[in-house]
């Protein structure tokens, strides 16, 4: 369990984490989203007690990471967005380190970093050289730091970056597994991978918390009614004929492609279905209908309007006191 | 504070660092003893290790440039400042890591004296306690060192560093003698001294509180130390 409050970071003049406020439960897996620069690596170095916070409070566990630094660490595995790893090392000897470092019992140390590089599948690369390793292996050297040591809470920065397809999805489903457990945060700021993944989103923008919700709700919350999306073999005009015999339509948007087929975007209000009526409305008037589908609202539009809204309301702010 | 201390020290001892840190250590303390007791014929060890106080200008900053500055350098500071360990353990760690490397040729240096006294009569209270102070001086710079590896994150600078530092201990006295020894002379170098101080501290902390505090504290322990000799105020 982490309790976030009014967490704020000042560089100078510039306000990185401005006023952050949330509370994740434990058993969950957490994304942080938002554009480059939105503060997500500086909350979560905060919260794992690498930087300071300018004022604001974070309890992990109940732990205070300012005043009680060494138990609320105690419970964290972190990846930073660089895997800090000794190149030097072997990654068996890079391992045993940092778990020298955790004070695993030498007891269970070699059992528990067998059965860790089994899981991130490094076994092979056990007397490698760091150096010598690629950057999705490396990436998964980091991700076996965190791990040691079975933290409750892991937080990643941003754990896919650098990775091939093949090894991203491996990294989700590792994600997923360790959900099940202990509490996950990662950052991202690819969206399609937050809601693959994530029980729960915060979004993230500017240092301001803009949007936070189950990743489900979020969708819900935002979905439009009715939008569907049409590709006709028609001119504007002559679409646009069809259309007016349909009062039910409420917005209607038109794009003309580079192979002189129409896009028409249109919002239809109420729960109405109008998608057979649409159909044989084009038949008879022997317009062929390409393509025809039901809009539906992603993580991306969400976080779209989400971030562009808060700069408004910004905007808003910065107007009002001038 | 072990597991930083063995890992920093694992880390001298697989790499070429340590061993030719020792090598040449033993070397230039060695050239030193053979010409200097052996082949003049001296019985006094400690007249060596005074002529050889340069070896810390060239090897502290070599030693301690990457302590600190290389962790950050390659972001796994971030690794050590977010595991249940605190700063106490990690300075200490490093520190206590690069004072047993040089420890190692001081303990083989223990035995010239022995060897020469085969020779005649050796005055072995003042050899091992000129041993003892060499190590102690050596363990200062090494300190010196792994602070300003601290304060950069390139390790050329930390080495650079170390060294104007160092030099301007080993050519202190020399430099004191710059500076007329009348008491107005003395208090303004003195008073230099410490607004520099003070403004390298104000740097580095950016606290007005705990800077004016420093400066006072000082230019006071400098007034009461002097306070016969200066006699304008």
């Amino acid at each position: 369990m982490i309790e976030v409050k009014h967490l704020v970071k000042k560089y100078g003049d510039h306000t990185a984490v401005n006023d952050l406020s949330f509370t994740l439960e434990s058993g969950k897996i957490y994304g942080f989203l938002g554009p480059n620069g939105a503060g997500k690596s500086t909350t979560m170095n905060m919260m794992t007690g690498y930087i300071a916070s300018t004022s604001g409070q974070i309890l992990i566990n109940g732990h205070d990471i300012l005043t009680e630094t060494e138990e609320a660490k105690k419970c964290i595995g972190y990846l930073p967005e660089i895997p800090p790893l000794y190149v030097d090392m072997t990654v068996w000897e890079y391992l045993i380190t940092v778990a020298d470092l955790k004070k695993v019992p030498k007891k269970e140390r070699n059992a528990q970093l067998e059965k860790i590089m089994e899981t991130v599948q490094i076994t092979d690369m056990k007397k490698r050289l760091i150096k010598n390793l690629s950057k999705g292996y490396r990436q998964r050297v980091g991700i076996a730091q965190a791990l040691i040591g079975y933290p409750e809470i892991i937080i990643l920065d941003e754990p896919t970056v650098g990775l091939d397809p093949k090894q991203i999805i491996e990294i989700r489903d590792l994600v997923k597994s360790l959900g099940k457990d202990d509490t996950v945060i990662l950052s991202s700021h690819i969206l399609t991978e937050i809601s693959a993944v994530c029980d729960y989103v915060l979004i993230i923008n500017k240092g301001r918390l803009v949007a936070a919700d189950a990743t489900e709700n979020l969708s819900k919350m935002f979905a439009r009614q009715n939008s569907l999306e049409l590709l006709l073999d028609v001119s504007q005009e002559e679409a646009e004929k069809v259309l007016d015999k349909f009062p039910q339509i409420e917005t209607v948007h038109f794009t003309t492609l580079a192979d002189q087929t129409l896009r028409v975007e249109l919002n239809v209000g109420g729960d109405t279905d109008i998608r057979r009526e649409l159909f044989f409305a084009f038949a008879d008037a022997r317009i062929p209908i390409l393509e025809m589908k039901n809009a539906s609202v992603t993580l991306e539009d969400i976080f779209l309007e989400v971030t562009g809204n808060a700069d408004e309301t910004q905007k808003n702010r910065e107007e009002e006191t001038r | 504070m072990t597991a930083v201390y063995r890992k920093e020290l694992r880390s001298y001892l697989t790499s070429m660092i340590g061993y030719v840190f020792i090598a040449f250590m033993l070397a230039a303390i060695g050239i030193y003893f053979a010409f200097q007791n052996l082949n003049i014929g001296s019985p006094r060890f400690e007249l060596v290790l005074d002529n050889v106080q340069f070896v810390f200008l060239v090897f502290v900053p070599i030693l301690t440039m990457r302590v600190l500055a290389d962790e950050k350098k390659q972001r796994t500071d971030q690794l050590l400042l977010t595991l249940p360990l605190s700063v106490w353990d990690i300075v200490l760690g490093k520190f206590l890591a690069v004072v047993t490397l040089y420890a190692v040729p001081m303990v083989i240096i223990c035995f010239y004296p022995l060897l020469l006294s085969s020779f005649g009569p050796v005055n072995m209270p003042a050899a091992y306690f000129a041993i003892l102070s060499f190590f102690l001086l050596g363990c200062a710079d090494i300190a010196i060192g792994v602070f300003l590896s601290s304060v950069t994150e390139n390790s050329v600078i930390a080495a650079v560093m170390t060294f104007g530092v160092l030099l301007a201990c080993y050519l202190m006295n020399t430099i004191a003698t710059m500076v007329s020894y009348t008491a107005t002379a003395s208090f303004l170098a003195f008073t230099v001294v410490i607004l520099l101080f003070v403004a390298i501290v104000y740097h580095m902390l950016k606290n007005t509180t705990v800077t004016c505090v420093a400066g006072v504290v000082l230019e006071g322990i400098r007034i009461l130390s002097e306070w016969k000799t200066c006699k304008f105020l």
